[in-house]
């Protein structure tokens, strides 16, 4: 997208990040902590799921199925075998790596309808395994006794300090992610999803590709799933089923497909919402399948990439102040 | 110009689409440094050919041998990096990308840096980021788009969506380019600027097979001519000849060009 | 042993003409429309959901529940079309593929507010004995589902050979542009396959509710081994979607029984995406048309 030309995303990044890690400072409410350390969760989900579908333009509706998966298996190795958090949050990305390759190959040959429910119908799959195999996860009742995270030995047993581990995380994400989709592999991604074949003409490895991000968003997903279950202590199914994979969904949508800012948008509006709409909590299924509509009627390329548009046609716009700074700082190499 | 060197041989051909056979027994030999037309009527059999050489589809029979070496059945990327690429009958750009980055896709097989290269790494750090940006704003310069670098695609009237999917191509600096009706759909000066373009490629010792529906740009920058009609070669030689032989006459006779 | 066997082929068959009769409404869209309608499961939900609440609450004759029913489902089919497909008609398979999730969800959520959470039920059309052959029992239920999925199948026959509607439907699906030239109107045929599948999704719930209940959720797993029994018999094939829901009914309670009941729902995952690996235009079918 047009915004994301040159290093102005890593500038918007530090803004963030410094707003972020500066506002514990100013209002360290319990629940609001806590309420910003799951938007931080779910923005990790989605940035993950952001470059598969925004950018590869592959659809995941079974996402939800990676972060149960990280959740899972951080707290079984910690809570059943006593094993450290940080070796067990290792494994949990390498065991949803490997799963996620054995899934990809096969499933990304599948295109449109088929791939969605493909990944469906995966995302079932692991819905129904955690449910049964309750030796070890607990079955349907979850599984309680997950310790807590620790950096030499100080403990992450408050919301405020994992607040810091999960943002300072995600930025980290963040920043790896802008690297990628500013480099030849985030055009031939961008590439693949406007023209695939052509891609492949031009020398791209569109398969590989595609299944190298798809592992890579489970890792983020798993990863996001470690750090849930280390933050709450307690997971049940119920909290990786097909409706969070519709969530996930539905945050890209809204922030925006390949846009990276769009999943921070998706992702903190959608977090917030529940919590605003507390009240009427039996509406959010509701409202959730009417955004998804009326985001595809109205703006289908989400909030953040249709505001960007607007704001680099403003330069075509006469006497916009607007859009003379910003093709004055923006696009240095029109002068010449 | 020398002994003529075979660069592309294709070989006993044969392509079905279910019940439909597309391409029978096709045989055709590119010489190196030619530039080469594969015309016939809609329906012969020519954009099929142009996607088994270009990989997209496996023949049922045949086979595609590129330098000396067996490329039958491969895929586009592989073929790609043998230095083959080929445009579409309409331009296949990347409408989520600008005008420039739709370029340097083209440099796409120059650099080698993975995935994880990537993304550890940081856009102004990697020296291949600055080669290609300068590379792709010269070509952008040379084909008279520079202007337009940054706006999106979709903004491009059709004449210059044509010129930047070849300029695309040609990044690859590919040793054989097919060109898929290159001139369709442009006006007389838009078509102009293409051949220019085209000549001037061929001039560098660029390999090109061109389907072409314009016998006049046919004639003009062909060196030879291959006529297909119903998934069979018909005819093969110079392009004034073409004209005059009747198998082709009565193949084209039957459809209005 | 073969009693269990036996038992299970028997339940297999049962629920298996309810997968083949959601799969039937995901092919008539389909074929209209190479659409894939992710809202065919809460069509089947809202049968039983309605059915339930006018037999129950307004105490109305059961064939009269059965038309009313049926009836508000199929225009309520008829209207998600309208408001949710026909403006993008023309967009992207994601696009679409979005939007019918998001109307599935909608009226899920919808469904939720109105009935809540709990269980309905709708009793057995006639009595609930079971009938005994063999030391297996039959739910007389199961004879009313498998008998009405024989009407309704032998009814869909006799509509789409011999009624002009009809005819139109299937000559749509064969070649769109075709079948416009010769003035069929395409959006009417759009139109009229989504009531259809709403009716099919909708009868299909209400034969089921007597043995399954219904409850505001139901229609996704249901909605999901539909669109399994039909791409296991073959997209866009509706007898294919027939046999795809008796397999895949079978294969289930097989599983249920032999191997372990909790699993049941993963068995139909299973072969949903076997079937997308290995032979994706399934058992009798032509497969999914990409839009190139």
């Amino acid at each position: 997208m047009i915004m994301q030309y040159g290093r102005i995303n890593y500038y918007i990044l530090i803004i963030i990040a410094a707003t972020v890690l500066a506002f514990p400072l100013f209002n360290s409410n319990e629940y609001i902590i806590s309420v910003m350390n799951f938007m931080g969760i779910n923005i990790m989900i989605v940035l993950g799921l952001n470059l598969l579908m925004g950018y590869a333009g592959q659809i995941s509706l079974g996402h939800a199925g990676f972060f149960g998966m990280g959740a899972y298996i951080s707290g079984i190795l910690t809570a059943k075998y006593s094993i450290n958090p940080w070796i067990a949050l290792i494994i949990a990305v390498l065991l949803t790596s490997i799963l996620a390759l054995t899934v990809a190959h096969p499933t990304l040959r599948l295109k449109g309808y088929y791939l969605a429910m493909a990944t469906l119908g995966f995302g079932m799959i692991l819905s129904i395994i955690f449910v049964q195999l309750d030796e070890l996860t607990g079955g349907a009742s979850g599984l309680v006794g997950i310790p807590y995270l620790s950096i030499f030995g100080f403990n992450l047993s408050t919301s405020l300090r994992m607040y810091y581990l999960i943002w300072v995380t995600l930025f980290v994400l963040t920043v790896l992610s802008i690297n990628l989709v500013e480099s030849k592999i985030g055009r031939a991604l961008r590439a693949i999803h406007t023209g695939e074949v052509a891609a492949m003409v031009l020398g791209v490895e569109t398969h590989k590709l595609k299944i190298k991000v798809f592992i890579l968003s489970a890792i983020f997903a798993s990863l996001a799933g470690s750090y849930y279950a280390h933050f709450v202590n307690f997971i049940s199914p119920s909290s990786f089923d097909f409706h969070y994979s519709i969530l996930f969904i539905t945050m890209v949508i809204l922030g925006g497909m390949g846009s990276i800012w769009g999943s921070y948008f998706g992702g903190s509006l959608l977090s917030i919402l529940p919590e605003v709409l507390h009240s009427i909590e039996d509406y959010n299924i509701i409202i959730y399948g009417f955004l998804l509509i009326i985001i595809m009627f109205f703006l289908p390329k989400g909030v953040i990439p249709t505001l960007s548009e607007y704001i680099s046609n403003m330069p075509e716009r006469k006497g916009s102040i607007i859009g003379k700074l910003i093709s004055t700082y923006m696009y240095p190499q029109k002068g010449k | 110009m020398g002994e003529k060197k075979i660069i592309l041989h294709a070989e006993n051909i044969r392509m079905e689409f279910g019940g439909l056979l597309a391409l029978k027994d096709v045989n055709i030999d590119i010489y190196d440094g030619e530039l080469i037309s594969l015309i016939g009527p809609n329906g012969a059999g020519k954009t099929t050919f142009l996607n088994i050489v270009s990989g997209i589809y496996k023949p049922v029979r045949g086979r595609i041998i590129f330098e000396g070496e067996e490329i039958t059945g491969n895929p586009p990327d592989e073929i790609a990096y043998r230095r083959i690429t080929r445009t579409f009958q309409t331009p296949q750009l990347f409408t989520n990308m600008t005008v420039i980055e739709n370029i340097m896709v083209g440099y796409h097989t120059k650099i080698k840096r993975g995935m994880l290269g990537c993304i550890f790494t940081f856009p102004w750090t990697r020296s291949e980021e600055k080669w290609i940006r300068e590379r792709s704003a010269e070509f952008l310069e040379f084909i008279g788009l520079a202007d337009k670098a940054h706006r999106s695609v979709t903004a491009l009237p059709y004449g210059d969506r044509k010129k930047l999917e070849l300029a695309r191509a040609l990044a690859l600096e590919p040793k054989l380019l097919l060109l898929d009706e290159p001139t369709a759909g442009l006006n007389m000066d838009e078509k102009e600027s293409i051949i220019k373009l085209i000549s001037l490629m061929r001039d560098k010792g660029l390999t090109i097979l061109i389907i072409e529906h314009d016998m006049n740009v046919v004639m003009k920058i062909s060196e030879r001519v291959i006529v297909l009609n119903y998934g069979e070669k018909i005819f093969e030689g110079k392009p004034e000849d073409a004209g005059k032989d009747p198998m082709v006459i009565s193949a084209y006779l039957g459809e209005e060009s | 042993m073969f009693e269990i066997i036996l038992q299970a082929i028997l339940s297999g068959i049962t629920v298996g003409s309810i997968y083949g009769l959601i799969g039937l409404g995901f092919n008539i869209i389909y074929n209209a429309s190479y659409i894939i309608n992710f809202a065919q499961g809460e069509f089947v939900m809202l049968g039983g959901m309605i059915a339930a609440t006018t037999f129950n609450v307004f105490k109305i004759n059961p064939i009269y529940t059965l038309i009313i029913s049926t009836t508000i489902v199929t225009l309520i089919g008829a209207l998600i079309e309208r408001m949710a497909i026909q403006p993008v008609r023309h967009a992207d398979v994601s696009v679409l593929v979005i939007i019918t999730i998001g109307a599935s969800i909608f009226i899920r959520g919808i469904s939720m507010l109105i009935w809540g959470k709990d269980p309905y039920i709708l009793p057995p059309f006639t009595s609930s004995e079971p009938i005994i052959i063999k030391n297996a029992a039959i739910n007389p239920q199961s004879l009313w589902i498998i008998g009405t999925t024989i009407v309704v199948v032998i009814f869909l026959q006799f509509f789409f050979k011999k009624t002009i509607t009809g005819k139109a439907m299937r000559a749509v699906a064969d070649n769109k542009k075709a079948a416009s030239l010769m003035g069929i109107k395409i959006e009417r045929i759009l139109l009229i396959s989504f009531g259809f599948s709403g009716a099919l999704g909708s009868i299909a719930g209400i034969i089921i509710t007597p043995i399954t209940l219904t409850t505001y959720d139901i229609g996704i797993i249901f909605g999901l081994k539909g669109f399994s029994a039909a791409i296991l018999g073959g997209i866009g094939n509706s007898f294919g979607a027939l046999i795809g829901g008796l397999l895949l009914g079978i294969l289930e309670c097989l599983a249920a029984a032999l191997v372990s009941s909790g699993y049941k729902d993963a068995v139909a995952f299973l072969i949903l995406l076997l079937v997308l690996f290995i032979k994706p235009s399934g058992i009798l079918g032509k497969g999914l048309i990409e839009k190139v």
